[in-house]
């Protein structure tokens, strides 16, 4: 084997590392921040070894009939994101592609399909699994203008899981 | 080399060459000879050390920001990389590999890290053909065997997580994962291959046989209750293409014991092909004859290719699987005398009759 190959072998995968880093980077700083609303497939299965098993609640009543396949969305179909006076809670509606265009801001179809996994360490899984029964989460998400997101904190009722499962795990004084 | 010493002394106590030839035979062997044992264990330990390191992201770190967590990962990477090209210029073989092995368990480890601190989702077959394109260049500068073979099964895992993914029913599955084994033997026995990398060719084609025989002897479970499948566009396209895939791999069998090769992989194609359609499902027995003749099959090529420790553990094979059968066959009267007695006779009698095999084998195997 020739130096250089070894030379090459090594700075491939180096390379590919830093640019899937800095890919990561630019799609997390990219586009808008929407908080989205999720829930459990099976609510007692949410959480599996070291992950959320989570799907983005959607406004089903305002939505078009031919947009969902029970709790999936139909391929054709994305998820229009528009503001509303609570900035918690926007108004996420399952629309044909076309008329997405016109939203806020929009989700493909693709990018909401299950399997949606959140990982968490599996230390914290049982803890983050009881405080998923209490609390209302929310995932914040950068929604991209090609329609795709970048996924990022999950919060209990406002706040970042993790501080809420610490909290709960901490002894209380009586 | 004890083993080749001891056989050396016997040649020249019986007159076949002089002391003089035998020794330069064990300073030839001596010279061209690796250290199995050290290659072995050396890849072993960096495999443990890679696997170790992906447990490690995957049970991930909750204490440190994904920042520092990228950055100590990245950092690893580099010294590894450093001390590739370094080990690569003083010529080292065995140290190259271990560092190699690890280099290319930290690179999957890494990608699984960026992964979960950016939440990329996504799914495995993604990640492990990342992986697999981006650490090419660096796994075919392995030396030994076992980096080579380590290759080979990322290689392949990559690639039937994708088939996984796609597969809508078993056959597919079972069709597209037999189409990347009859592939895997295929590359194997090209002269590309063969001339370039011998090791990785005898790998490859090592790997596929084993893989291809273990799928036709799984193949036989299509007989016992159970299974179910339906023909499908998905699994009709995954069958043609290994049924031309299983085509071309007969027609470039190469080496010694030819036509036994080419049966035993015929059998094997057809009966991952045919029995998820054809095979009654509670027509246990007629399976289990057919697990056999794949593996008379095996024992065969073996003998054919004059492979005396394959032909050993295809009998060895066929006498658990007949035990097996005489099991399930006469199960209820196993708890009575006669079955016990029935038990102990066939258990002696697979004993005879591998003897004599091996005897008979033996005795083939004496230079005329």
């Amino acid at each position: 084997m020739t130096p250089r190959l070894t030379r090459w072998g090594v700075l491939i995968p180096l390379l590919g590392l830093v640019l899937i880093v800095l890919q990561s980077e630019l799609r997390r700083r990219s586009g808008t921040e929407w908080p989205l609303k999720i829930v459990g497939y099976d609510p007692r299965d949410l959480i599996h070894g070291h992950y959320l098993r989570y799907r983005f609640h959607f406004d089903a009543a305002s939505s078009e009939t031919a947009c969902l396949q029970g709790q999936r969305l139909a391929a054709a179909c994305c998820l229009c994101l528009e503001p509303t006076s609570d900035p918690r809670a926007p108004e996420v509606r399952p629309v044909p592609c076309e008329a997405a265009r016109e939203c806020s801001a929009w989700i493909l179809s693709s990018e909401v399909q299950p399997p949606l996994r959140y990982l968490i360490p599996e230390a914290d899984a049982p803890a983050l699994e009881r405080a998923l029964r209490l609390h209302d989460a929310v995932l914040r998400i950068r929604a991209l203008s090609d329609g795709t997101i970048s996924v990022g904190d999950l919060e209990l009722d406002g706040r970042p899981w993790s501080e809420v499962v610490r909290e709960a795990a901490e002894p209380r004084d009586e | 080399m004890a083993a080749l010493s001891r056989k050396v002394d016997g040649w020249v106590r019986a007159g076949l060459i002089d002391e003089a030839q035998g020794a330069r035979i064990l300073a030839h062997e001596a010279e061209v000879s690796r250290p199995l044992l050290l290659y072995t264990i050396a890849g072993l330990g960096s495999f443990a050390i890679a696997v170790g390191l992906v447990s490690l992201v995957a049970a991930q770190w909750a204490t440190l920001p994904g920042f520092i967590k990228i950055g100590i990962s990245l950092s690893w990477v580099v010294g590894l990389g450093v001390g590739l090209v370094r080990l690569d210029a003083r010529g080292s073989t065995w140290a190259y590999d271990v560092v190699l092995g690890i280099f290319y368990g930290l690179v999957l480890a890494s990608i699984a890290l960026v992964g979960q601190v950016y939440q990329l989702g996504g799914h495995a077959h993604e990640a492990l053909w990342t992986w697999s394109l981006m650490t090419a260049i660096a796994m075919w500068t392995g030396r030994g065997r076992f980096v080579l073979g380590l290759w080979v099964v990322g290689l392949q895992a990559s690639i039937l997580t994708l088939v996984a993914h796609k597969a809508d029913t078993s056959l597919t599955l079972s069709a597209g994962g037999l189409a990347v084994f009859l592939s895997t033997l295929a590359l194997g026995n090209t002269s590309f291959i063969r001339r370039l990398r011998p090791e990785l060719g005898g790998i490859l084609r090592g790997l596929a046989w084993a893989e291809i025989i273990g799928a036709g002897s799984l193949a036989t479970l299509w007989f016992y209750p159970g299974g179910e499948e339906r023909l499908t566009g998905a699994s009709t396209f995954a069958v043609l293409i290994a049924a031309i895939a299983a085509v071309a791999a007969v027609l470039t069998v190469q080496g010694t014991g030819r036509l036994p090769k080419q049966v035993l992989l015929g059998a094997c194609a057809m009966l991952v092909l045919i029995a998820p359609l054809l095979a009654p499902e509670d027509w246990g027995l007629l399976g289990a004859l057919l697990f056999l003749g794949v593996w008379l099959l095996v024992a065969w090529a073996a003998h054919a290719d004059s492979r005396s420790s394959y032909l050993n553990f295809a009998t060895a094979i066929l006498a658990l699987r007949i035990l097996a059968i005489y099991l399930e066959v006469f199960e209820s009267l196993l708890s009575t005398g006669v079955g016990l007695i029935g038990g102990g006779l066939l258990t002696l009698g697979l004993v005879w009759l591998w003897l004599r095999l091996r005897r008979r084998f033996g005795a083939e195997e004496l230079p005329s």
